[in-house]
């Protein structure tokens, strides 16, 4: 999401970026305590988000988005095979985890991962709204998106910011990824995790942070209730029902819940 | 300290839009450039700022030198980085950024102590932006807009500045300021200025040069040929 409000691209692969994340993380966890691991693969995702963007980006600059898309499907199936020919096909297990936060609550028991997933999901939203509205990159970032020439002609290096914004991409996926990873294991269901990306930012707005943290929430809640009164009747439901909400909420509000419409003034 | 010679531009490898210009800006110096509507005006500010590629153009044939570089092929960074601002025509401001968050932006090279100090410079200049400096910059209004626009181009610190039509689409009283104020920055920072317009400006811009493009040297491709210079 944070590519497409840069560069209009909308990068399929994400799910394959949780991935590669993910297994990253899971390497060194086998040589380093789990914090630790993290930390040490946080780099390397930065590294291999340039890297996509060198390869498979750059060489597409000045074509058409479609085209740009298209190559990030092409990248998503190379790396689903990719990570499978490195690491195998088996679920692998991250050794060690994350410090116990579950806490029992009016007899509800919120387990540590939940706990741990918000307080993520929370900093990191925060911290890329920050990033994005305050920051002095940030401002580089949104000058671009709007008008790139416009950005090049006050001497601004749009292409070293823009390959940042896909290296910081990357970064967030693997955090995600290994977050995923702490409680399910490492294994390719988790590009599934990085497909249910698309309705939670197609409802938010493709290019609102906020937006998306709420359109999170909202599916989240929406998926577990129809997880515990619907899976009865409708087996399977609850995988489509994401979907079913973007494509209800996308017929009334074509921009999203909170995207911003253009402003249209000469 | 700008010179171009001889200069050729073509889009998309067919389309020609200059066909041999020459034309030279010196040190404080403040040169119009006029010529009517498609005369090829825009194509030779995108060829000084190394913009071309990004509208499908290149240089063809001829040079442009730069404070005395070579500086024909250069990349828009690197050429922003030897002091030349161009403001493109349109008003290329970020509509969806506030007054402050353009002039950030217009600032990236600068550091924090620099850019506040700067910022602060162009709104004791440009009052009315101050009062309007967290709206969109998209709703201020087309005189606002072209003071803002001027305010990034110093924040830039060019030694030379070139500004597109920045009459376009203002009343004249607007036009005067805009000219006055340009001349006033060209005095006070030592700035050498290259302004493009359709049709000579009022009066109160003091030029040291103008460079025409005479209707009689008009190629047969609607192109011009040559561009005839006038002291004054």
């Amino acid at each position: 999401m944070l590519v497409f409000r840069a560069t209009s691209v909308v990068n399929f692969a994400i799910g394959e970026f949780l991935l590669v994340g993910a297994y990253l993380t899971y390497t060194f966890a086998l040589l380093l305590p789990l914090p630790l691991a993290l930390l040490a693969a946080l780099p390397l995702a930065f590294l291999f988000g340039l890297l996509v963007e060198r390869g498979f980006v750059r060489p597409l600059l000045g074509r058409s988005v479609v085209a740009v898309i298209m190559a990030t499907i092409g990248l998503a199936a190379a790396l689903d095979g990719g990570v499978q020919l490195l690491w195998g096909p088996d679920l692998k297990y991250l050794p060690g985890s994350l410090p116990d936060l579950g806490f029992e609550a009016g007899g509800v028991f919120v387990p540590s991962r939940a706990v741990w997933s918000l307080l993520l999901a929370l900093l990191l939203g925060l911290g890329l709204l920050w990033f994005l509205r305050k920051s002095r990159y940030g401002v580089l970032v949104r000058a671009i998106s709007e008008r790139e020439v416009a950005a090049l002609a006050l001497g601004i290096p749009t292409a070293r910011i823009l390959a940042g914004v896909w290296g910081l991409s990357a970064l967030l996926a693997t955090l995600a990824g290994a977050l995923l990873a702490v409680g399910s294991g490492v294994g390719y269901n988790l590009v599934f995790f990085g497909l249910k990306v698309f309705p939670v930012a197609i409802l938010g707005g493709l290019d609102a942070v906020g937006g998306a943290l709420a359109a999170g929430f909202l599916l989240g809640v929406l998926e577990a209730l129809s997880q515990r009164y619907l899976e009865a009747y409708l087996p399977g439901f609850t995988e489509a029902l994401p979907f079913v909400v973007v494509l209800l909420v996308l017929l009334l509000k074509p921009y999203g819940l909170f995207g911003e419409r253009q402003i249209e003034r000469v | 300290m700008l010179s171009v010679e001889n200069l050729k531009v073509v889009y998309r490898g067919v389309i020609l839009a200059l066909d041999g210009v020459s034309l030279e800006v010196g040190e404080g110096e403040a040169v119009a450039l006029l010529g009517p509507n498609g005369a090829g005006k825009s194509s030779l500010v995108r060829a000084m700022a190394g913009l071309l590629p990004k509208f499908e153009g290149r240089v063809l044939d001829g040079k442009v030198r730069l404070f005395g570089q070579e500086a024909t092929h250069l990349d828009p960074v690197r050429i922003s980085q030897m002091g030349l601002t161009a403001v493109l025509e349109g008003r290329p401001l970020f509509r969806y950024l506030t007054p402050v968050e353009n002039l950030v932006a217009a600032g990236h090279r600068l550091p924090p102590r620099e850019l506040k100090e700067g910022m602060e410079e162009v709104f004791a200049r440009f009052p009315r932006l101050y009062e309007r400096r967290r709206e969109q910059a998209g709703y201020l209004s087309g005189g606002e807009q072209q003071m803002l626009l001027l305010g990034m181009a110093l924040l830039t610190r060019p030694r030379l500045l070139v500004v597109d039509e920045p009459s376009l689409g203002l009343a004249p009283k607007l036009v005067e300021e805009v000219m006055r104020t340009l001349d006033a920055l060209r005095r006070e920072k030592g700035l050498s200025l290259l302004l493009v317009e359709q049709t000579p400006g009022p009066p109160s811009a003091s030029w040291t040069g103008c460079t025409c493009w005479s209707g009689a040297a008009w190629s047969s491709r609607g192109a011009p040929r040559r561009p005839w210079r006038t002291r004054t």
